[in-house]
């Protein structure tokens, strides 16, 4: 820390991390908050976030969605860049497991 | 106080003194010559040995491993073997403390390395930003070991905080002045 730094000493709890977690990947994968479960690791120095999560599915009829999979898969780098522009830690992997679906029901209305 | 005296304070605040072990060796060989001299004395105005006289105890030292018990002969052995190691190790090693000196125009003033290792576990923790568990700083003569295991996803700079803690030494005028060598973990902490 440079002399032009204010005196002084951040931290950001591992509490508040797991907590920024799960509200990035409940936000990024439509999913609500208490469903996703977030384990923190280290990873050589960087954090490893292992992500279980139910996914949300389309009901027949709908507009279809893109794979499970795909959507699992890709999602991983939105997820990782949204928690190093909240946070300032560096990411070096995120896990995603998926541990069960949810129906989306928000079509059915229309 | 002249630079002498300071010289001589430091020394013996900086080194382990060695009288425990010379009044000991005093005393053990005082022992033995007064012994050997009493016997001697006993002989000359022709009284009977106290234990042995010292023709008998020569005799005994000459023929020694003869029938003496192995066991007891090795374990004195032993003893002498390690009161003569010890005598002479505390005769040629320098016998330093952990302690370091620091220049004051009026007193002489003597840090343990404890000390110097916390204050430069503080400076080097508030360098890098982590918790203090996350420090550890072992201070020896020549060498000042800092170990930092990083907070994970927060990379730490080894050469900030090795400045930083040469920075400490030179602040506190640390005499003779250490190497500084700085470890960063490659794993981290999660979290805080």
């Amino acid at each position: 820390m440079s002399a032009d730094v204010l005196a002084g000493h951040t931290r950001i709890s591992t509490q508040a991390l797991a907590a920024t977690a799960r509200g990035v990947a409940a936000d990024v994968f439509g999913v609500p908050a208490p469903s996703v479960r977030v384990a923190l690791n280290d990873e050589y120095g960087e954090l490893a976030l292992a992500l279980n999560l139910p996914l949300p599915i389309g009901r027949a009829g709908g507009t279809p969605r893109r794979p499970l999979w795909d959507r699992a898969r890709d999602e991983r780098t939105e997820v990782r860049d949204r928690f190093i522009q909240l946070t300032g830690s560096r990411v070096a992997r995120v896990d995603v497991r998926v541990t069960g679906i949810i129906l989306d029901t928000s079509r059915r209305a229309s | 106080m002249t630079p002498e005296d300071r010289a001589r304070i430091e020394a013996r605040e900086l080194t382990s003194a060695r009288s425990g072990a010379a009044i000991t060796a005093a005393v053990v060989v005082a022992l033995l010559c007064l012994y050997l001299m009493f016997e001697a004395a006993m002989k000359s105005i022709g009284q009977p040995a106290w234990v042995k006289s010292p023709d008998e105890w020569w005799a005994w030292l000459s023929g020694l491993p003869g029938t003496a018990d192995p066991f007891l002969l090795a374990a004195g052995s032993l003893a002498v073997l390690a009161l003569g190691l010890f005598l002479l190790l505390s005769g040629l090693l320098p016998g330093r403390r952990a302690r370091h000196a620091m220049p004051d125009p009026r007193a002489v003033v003597i840090v343990d390395n404890e000390v110097i290792a916390a204050t430069l576990a503080r400076r080097a923790r508030l360098e890098a930003g982590v918790a203090p568990e996350q420090v550890l700083v072992v201070v020896s003569r020549q060498l000042v070991e800092v170990q930092v295991r990083p907070t994970s996803g927060i990379p730490v700079a080894a050469g900030a905080v090795q400045a930083a803690v040469e920075d400490e030494l030179r602040t506190n005028r640390i005499d003779p002045l250490p190497e500084v060598k700085v470890r960063i973990a490659e794993s981290g902490v999660v979290g805080q």
